[in-house]
């Protein structure tokens, strides 16, 4: 098995690389924003789930990782698939070139962007990082070398320095970690937390939400949480919507979702730009999806 | 969460957390619907717009003067702060 994932690992990687140079040649390197954050519908997203199913089909067990949602507070770890993560860059990517073919360049660079907040580049931008510091170096964040050990608790690894080894990202993380060492000294916090859409979307996504809410807590601090609706709930209401009244009469808000992170993205600087706090990563944990 | 009356659009006027603070004080977690406020004349329900409920997050943790505000995806993964 780890001979099959060293001879897929390079080969997505070099695949997501040319979408990343792609990006790069087109332009996209530096940041695009739409006026107002608003684009022009495009139609139904692309269906993908027959390239998700084979991804993971290929991948196997590698599929599978587990992701640390907010290193600075988190103490659990939550499971993610590559698979869903190269779909969805994917559907970015086709979300472009259909602005691209309906003559929007501008629209077509958003979804391609690379240090961007636009899921596309975003995300194979991350996903590159992890398959460069995940191979060929086996180290601590690779699938079963050596087992993970129990849930990571950041704030302690800031305090004693450790460093687990390895080529990747455990010098990144402690560092990360030891940045906010002094927040998280501090005893109590008021902390909001905004969970979107799809992050509820599911009864695992909503039990994951709650286990974080939960940890945030039990370290000491106030929790206010502010939920979107479940899934794209809100997409379907007001398409719903639609076809009772005219939609020539309403704003247009598909992908409301992809739109709503970029227009925060805008609201708030460029907070998303950076593969972020939540960048630790480690492949394969055994435990529950 | 007292808004305009743009539905769809809404504009947050004010915000009057008080028996969120309320809750806090009583060690609860409150958990609050984004997205939608109540429009200052008519106290009808308006919603926010596109984004609507990160607005409400920020604007939440404005009144309540929170140490952190964050905003979670779980496709983009980012945390917000």
């Amino acid at each position: 098995m780890v001979r099959e994932a060293t001879r897929r690992f390079p080969l997505l990687l070099l695949e997501i690389s040319q979408i990343l140079l792609a990006g790069a040649q087109l332009g996209a390197s530096k940041d695009v924003i739409l006026p107002d954050n608003w684009e022009p519908d495009v139609g139904a997203d692309p269906d993908l789930d027959s390239l998700r199913s084979g991804l993971a089909r290929r991948l196997a067990d590698y599929d599978e990782y587990a992701e640390l949602f907010d290193p600075y507070s988190d103490t659990g770890l939550s499971a993610f698939r590559l698979s869903d993560d190269l779909a969805a860059v994917a559907a970015d990517l086709i979300h472009g070139l259909q602005h691209y073919e309906a003559g929007r360049s501008l629209e077509a660079l958003w979804w391609c962007s690379t240090p961007t907040s636009t899921t596309g580049g975003h995300t194979a931008a991350r996903r590159c990082g992890r398959f460069t510091r995940c191979w060929p170096t086996p180290c601590w964040t690779c699938p079963r070398n050596p087992p993970w050990p129990d849930p990571p608790v950041p704030a302690a690894l800031a305090r004693t320095g450790k460093n687990r080894g390895g080529s990747c990202g455990g010098g990144r993380y402690t560092q990360a970690a030891s940045s906010r060492s002094g927040r998280s000294g501090s005893p109590v916090a008021l902390v909001v937390q905004k969970y979107g859409g799809s992050s509820v979307a599911d009864a695992d996504g909503i039990k994951r939400v709650a286990q974080r809410i939960v940890a945030t807590r039990k370290a000491g601090h106030s929790v206010v949480v502010v939920v979107s609706a479940m899934g794209d709930t809100t997409d379907e209401l007001q398409d719903l919507a639609a076809q009772v009244s005219p939609p020539a009469a309403r704003p247009r808000t598909r992908h409301a979702a992809h739109r709503g992170r970029a227009h925060l993205d805008g609201a708030a600087g460029h907070g998303d730009r950076q593969p972020g706090p939540g960048s630790t990563l480690v492949h394969r944990v055994p435990g529950p999806a | 969460m007292i808004t305009d009356s743009a539905h769809g659009k809404a504009r947050i006027i004010d915000v009057t957390p008080g028996r969120i603070s309320t809750a806090l004080g009583e060690g609860a977690i409150p958990i609050v619907a984004g997205f939608q406020g109540v429009s200052q004349n008519g106290k009808d329900i308006t919603t926010l717009g596109r984004g609507g409920s990160d607005t409400t997050a920020v604007a939440l943790g404005a009144a309540l003067e929170a140490d952190v505000c964050e905003i979670l995806h779980r496709r983009g993964r980012g945390v917000h702060r």
